[in-house]
C-alpha cells in the first residue's frame, strides 16, 4: 500500500518525505499540494503507524531498502489505526538509530492536549491541517520552505545505519 | 503554686494552717513560759541549798575554831613562856594534855562536835612557840622542828587574833587538810607566847559539798579558794581534783562580785544552771549548779510529746481534711468530669444528686443545663441533616449539570475536529475539479463549485468559532492583576489598522484600574468589543464612527463601557444576541459568524460577572460589563478536563535537529 510520487525537479537535491495518513482524500490533497510547490521531493506514503515503521526499518512489505530509502523527514497524521501518530513517536524517538529523522506532525487538530503529547514525545513540528486547498498549499510551501532552505537536515543515516 | 493545686489539696493545705499555726503557738508560749518559770524556780531552789550550806560551813569552822580556843584557853597551855626560858615541866604538862585531848578524841569520837560517822577527823594538835618551833606535838617526830608556814600562821595569829588556817594539800595522802590557829598568852603576862593549831582532815566540806539533798540527780555544789582552786571533791569526779583550778563564768562571776549568768558551761563542758555564795571570812566561793538538761528535763518532756501529739493530730488532720476535701471536691469533680464530657459532646449525662445543699443545686442546673443542650444539639442535627441533604442534593445536580456541560463541550469539541476532514475533502477536490476541470465546465458549472467552496469556507468558520468556545469553557487560566492601561493598549495595537482605515473616533478613559483575571481572555472580550463597535459604528455613513470606552468604580464591581455609534439594536434583541450564532444582519451587511457576543458572555460568566447592552435602534449601542473586586476562583467551579489546557505547552523548538 504503499505510493510513490516524484515531484519535478532533480532526484539528487531531492528530500526523501514519508507522509503517513489513513485518509486517502486527504493524501490526494497533501500529494497535489507538494506537487504544486514545485521543489524537490520524493514523496512516500503509508497508510497508518505500523507502516510508518515497517518503511523505517524496511521490515515486511518495506524490505526494499532501495525503493523505500530512509526518510528525510516524517509527515505524520495524529488518529490512525492499527498504530497512531504518538506510537509511531514513541518507536522511532526510543530507536536511537532512527531518533535523528525529524518529524513533523501534520492534523486536523489542534487540541492542546495533542500538542502537548507531540513534543513531548519528540515531534520537531506541530502543523495543524487547513480546510481549503488553497491555504493548505500555502501550508506546503511554507513547510519546503522551512524544511528546504532554512532548516539543515542531520545528514547522518550512513553514519547510523 | 498554691493556685494550681487540685481542690481537694487545697482543702488539706488550709486545713492544716487552720489547725498548726496555733498549736505551735500555744506550744511555743507554753513551753518558753515554762522554761522560764522553771529556770527561776530552778535557781531559787539552788540558791536555798548553797544558803543552808554555806551556813553549814560557817558554823563547822566556827565550831573547830572554838574547840582552838578552848584548847588554847586552858591553864596548862598559858603556863607557856617566850621562847627560852620555857620549864621542861610546862612543855611535858602541855604535851601531856593535847595527847590526852587527842586520845580523848580517838577513843570518843563523839565527844568531837564535828564527828562525821562517829569517826573525829582531827589528825594532829601541835603547839608553837612565836618563834615558829614546834614545842610539843601530838607526832612526837615533828617536836623541836622549825616549820617555815609555821610563823606566817603566827603573823596572821599576831595581826588578827582567831584565824582559819586554811586548806592544805597533803601530798602523801592526797587529802585535804584544815588548820585551825588560836593565840596562846601566857597567863601571867598575857603576852603571845605561842599557839595551838589543830590539823583536821577536810572531810567536813566534802560532806556537806557532796550531800544530794536539794540537788536531784545531777545536782552539785563544791568551794573554789580565791586562787580559783577547788578545795572540794565534787560529785561527779572519781579522782581527786581538789586543787584543780576552775574558771567558768560561775567562778569568776562570784570573785568579781558580779552576776553571773544562769546558765553556763560548767568544769566539765557541761550546760548547767547555777549560783554562787562568797564566804568572805575564808575567801571562798561556794557553787552549787545543776545540769541543764535535767533542770529542764520537764519542759523538754513536754516539746517532745508537744511533737507527738503535734504530728500525730497532722496526721489526723491530713486524714480528716482529705475525707472532708473528698466528701466536698467529688461533686464537684463529678461536675468537672461531666462538663468535660458535656465540652467532647457527651449530652446523655446526669450527675447524681446525692446532697441537697449548694453543690446539689449546681448538679440540678448542669443536668437541666445538659438535657437542654441536648435537646438543642438535636435539634441542631436534624436541622444539619436535613441542610446536608439539601447540600448533598444541590451538589449532586451541581455535578450532574457540571458534567453534562462537560460532555457537550467535549462533543461539540469532537464533532468540530470531525467535521474539519469532511470538509476539507469538500473544500479541496472542489477546488481540483475549478482547476483540472476548467475548461470542460460551464460559467454555471464553475460559479456552484465556487458556492461549494464558499459554503465550505463559511462552515469552517463555525467550526472555528465552535472550538473557540469551547476551549474558552475548557481552558481556564490562573486569575491575575491586570492593568487595564496595558491591556487596552495590547488590544489597540492589534485593531490598530482597522482603526485607521475606518478613521474612528477613539475616546479612552483616563483612569483605569488593576483588575484581577484571566489576562488572555479579557483582552479577547475588550478585543471583540471593541472590534463590533467598529464594525457597526463604521457602517454608518452620516457620521464619522466613534467609540468610547468608560470605566466606573462601583461598590463591589469593575464595570466598563463600550460605546459605538452605530446602527443600534431593537430592545426585542438584547437578550438573545448573547446566544451562539444569532446574527441579526446578513453577511453582505456585517461579516462574522456571531459567536464573538457568546464567546465574552462566557468570559465574563467565567469572571462572575454580568454583561448586557443599551441601545435603541440607530441610537447605537453601549455594551457593559462587570467584574467582581474580590475575584476568586471558585474550585468547585474547576474540573478535571480544564486543568490539563493550563499545562504549559513546550515551545522549545524541535525543528531543527
Amino acid at each position: 500500500m504503499s505510493g510513490v510520487l516524484e515531484s519535478q525537479g532533480r532526484k539528487d537535491f531531492a528530500l526523501n518525505i514519508l507522509l503517513v495518513d489513513d485518509n486517502e482524500a486527504d493524501v490526494k490533497i497533501a500529494l497535489r499540494a507538494f506537487g504544486q510547490a514545485r521543489l524537490k521531493n520524493r514523496v512516500f506514503v503509508a497508510y497508518n503507524g505500523q507502516e510508518c515503521v515497517d518503511f523505517v526499518r524496511h521490515q515486511g512489505a518495506f524490505s526494499d531498502e532501495a525503493s523505500h530509502p530512509r526518510p528525510d523527514l516524517i509527515l505524520l497524521d495524529i488518529s490512525m489505526p492499527v498504530m497512531d501518530g504518538f506510537g509511531v513517536l514513541k518507536e522511532l524517538k526510543g530507536d536511537e538509530t532512527l531518533r535523528s529523522i525529524p518529524i513533523v506532525i501534520m492534523t486536523g487538530s489542534n487540541n492542546e492536549n495533542d500538542i502537548c503529547r507531540s513534543y513531548a514525545g519528540g515531534a520537531n513540528s506541530f502543523i495543524r491541517k487547513p480546510v481549503t486547498y488553497e491555504e493548505f498549499v500555502k501550508v506546503v510551501e511554507g513547510f519546503n520552505q522551512y524544511w528546504h532552505m532554512i532548516n539543515t537536515l542531520p545528514g547522518c543515516k550512513d553514519r547510523m545505519e | 503554686m498554691f493556685r494550681h493545686l487540685k481542690i481537694g489539696y487545697k482543702l488539706v493545705v488550709i486545713f492544716l494552717l487552720i489547725s498548726v499555726i496555733p498549736l505551735l503557738a500555744i506550744s511555743s508560749f507554753v513551753f518558753f513560759y515554762t522554761k522560764a518559770e522553771l529556770e527561776k524556780k530552778t535557781i531559787a531552789s539552788l540558791q536555798a541549798v548553797n544558803k543552808s550550806r554555806a551556813a553549814h560551813i560557817n558554823h563547822s569552822i566556827q565550831l573547830r575554831q572554838e574547840q582552838a580556843k578552848g584548847m588554847a584557853g586552858s591553864y596548862v597551855m598559858r603556863q607557856l613562856k617566850e621562847a627560852g626560858l620555857n620549864d621542861p615541866s610546862v612543855i611535858i604538862g602541855i604535851q601531856m594534855y593535847i595527847d590526852s585531848t587527842f586520845a580523848d578524841l580517838q577513843s570518843n569520837p563523839t565527844s568531837d562536835y564535828l564527828n562525821i560517822d562517829k569517826k573525829t577527823d582531827i589528825e594532829i594538835i601541835g603547839v608553837w612557840d612565836v618563834y615558829g618551833t614546834i614545842v610539843a606535838n601530838t607526832n612526837k617526830k615533828l617536836i623541836g622542828m622549825k616549820m617555815p608556814e609555821a610563823l606566817q600562821y603566827m603573823q596572821n595569829v599576831s595581826k588578827r587574833g582567831t584565824y582559819f588556817a586554811g586548806f592544805q594539800k597533803d601530798d602523801l595522802t592526797k587529802q585535804n587538810f584544815l588548820i585551825s590557829f588560836e593565840e596562846i598568852r601566857n597567863w601571867d603576862s598575857d603576852r603571845i607566847v605561842g599557839a595551838v593549831a589543830l590539823k583536821t582532815r577536810a572531810r567536813i566540806l566534802d560532806d556537806i559539798t557532796t550531800a544530794r539533798e536539794g540537788l536531784g540527780r545531777s545536782g552539785e555544789t563544791y568551794v573554789v579558794n580565791n586562787q580559783y582552786q577547788m578545795i572540794t571533791q565534787p560529785r561527779f569526779s572519781k579522782e581527786k581534783i581538789s586543787g584543780k583550778r576552775v574558771m567558768t563564768p560561775g567562778t569568776s562571776a562570784c570573785f568579781t562580785k558580779k552576776k553571773a549568768p544562769n546558765i553556763y558551761k560548767n568544769y566539765r563542758g557541761v550546760d548547767v544552771l547555777g549560783v554562787q555564795t562568797y564566804l568572805p571570812d575564808q575567801q571562798w566561793c561556794l557553787i552549787a549548779e545543776i545540769e541543764a538538761a535535767e533542770a529542764f528535763a520537764s519542759v523538754r518532756e513536754f516539746r517532745n510529746s508537744t511533737f507527738v501529739f503535734g504530728g500525730i493530730l497532722v496526721l489526723i488532720i491530713i486524714a480528716c481534711s482529705t475525707l472532708a476535701s473528698r466528701i466536698f471536691t467529688r461533686p464537684i469533680l463529678r461536675l468537672h468530669t461531666a462538663s468535660q464530657d458535656l465540652a467532647k459532646g457527651k449530652y446523655d449525662i446526669a450527675v447524681p444528686l446525692d446532697s441537697k445543699d449548694e453543690i446539689g443545686g449546681l448538679g440540678k442546673a448542669f443536668n437541666e443545663m445538659a438535657q437542654s443542650l441536648a435537646s438543642f444539639n438535636k435539634e441542631l442535627e436534624e436541622k444539619n441533616k436535613a441542610l446536608f441533604k439539601n447540600w448533598a442534593q444541590t451538589t449532586r445536580q451541581k455535578k450532574e449539570l457540571r458534567e453534562v456541560n462537560q460532555e457537550l463541550d467535549s462533543f461539540v469539541y469532537t464533532a468540530s475536529h470531525d467535521l474539519r476532514a469532511p470538509l476539507r475533502g469538500i473544500a479541496s477536490f472542489a477546488s481540483f475539479l475549478e482547476e483540472d476541470y476548467k475548461d470542460k465546465l460551464d460559467q454555471q458549472g464553475r460559479e456552484y463549485l465556487d458556492e461549494i467552496r464558499k459554503a465550505a469556507t463559511k462552515m469552517n468558520a463555525f467550526i472555528e468559532d465552535l472550538l473557540t468556545l469551547s476551549r474558552i469553557s475548557r481552558i481556564k487560566n490562573p486569575f491575575e492583576d491586570v492593568p487595564i492601561k496595558e491591556l487596552l493598549d495590547t488590544v489597540l495595537e492589534r485593531l490598530k489598522f482597522d482603526i485607521k482605515n475606518n478613521n474612528v473616533d477613539l475616546v479612552m478613559p483616563k483612569d483605569l484600574p488593576v483588575i484581577r483575571c484571566d489576562r488572555i481572555k479579557m483582552a479577547e472580550v475588550f478585543q471583540n468589543l471593541i472590534n463590533n463597535a467598529i464594525k457597526f459604528s463604521s457602517k454608518n455613513n452620516k457620521q464619522r464612527p466613534r467609540v468610547e470606552v468608560g470605566y466606573l468604580s462601583v461598590d463591589n464591581d469593575h464595570k466598563f463601557s463600550v460605546k459605538d455609534n452605530g446602527i443600534g439594536i431593537e430592545a426585542k434583541y438584547h437578550e438573545q444576541i448573547f446566544g451562539i450564532f444569532k446574527r441579526l444582519h446578513t453577511d453582505k451587511e456585517y461579516e462574522g459568524t456571531g459567536a464573538g457576543l457568546s464567546i465574552i458572555k462566557k468570559v465574563i460568566d467565567d469572571h462572575q460577572g454580568r454583561i448586557w447592552v443599551e441601545s435603541e435602534l440607530g441610537k447605537g449601542a453601549t455594551f457593559y460589563f462587570t467584574i467582581p473586586k474580590d475575584l476568586h476562583r471558585p474550585s468547585s467551579d474547576e474540573d478535571e478536563s480544564s486543568s490539563s489546557g493550563q499545562e504549559k505547552t513546550d515551545t522549545e523548538s524541535k525543528e531543527s535537529p
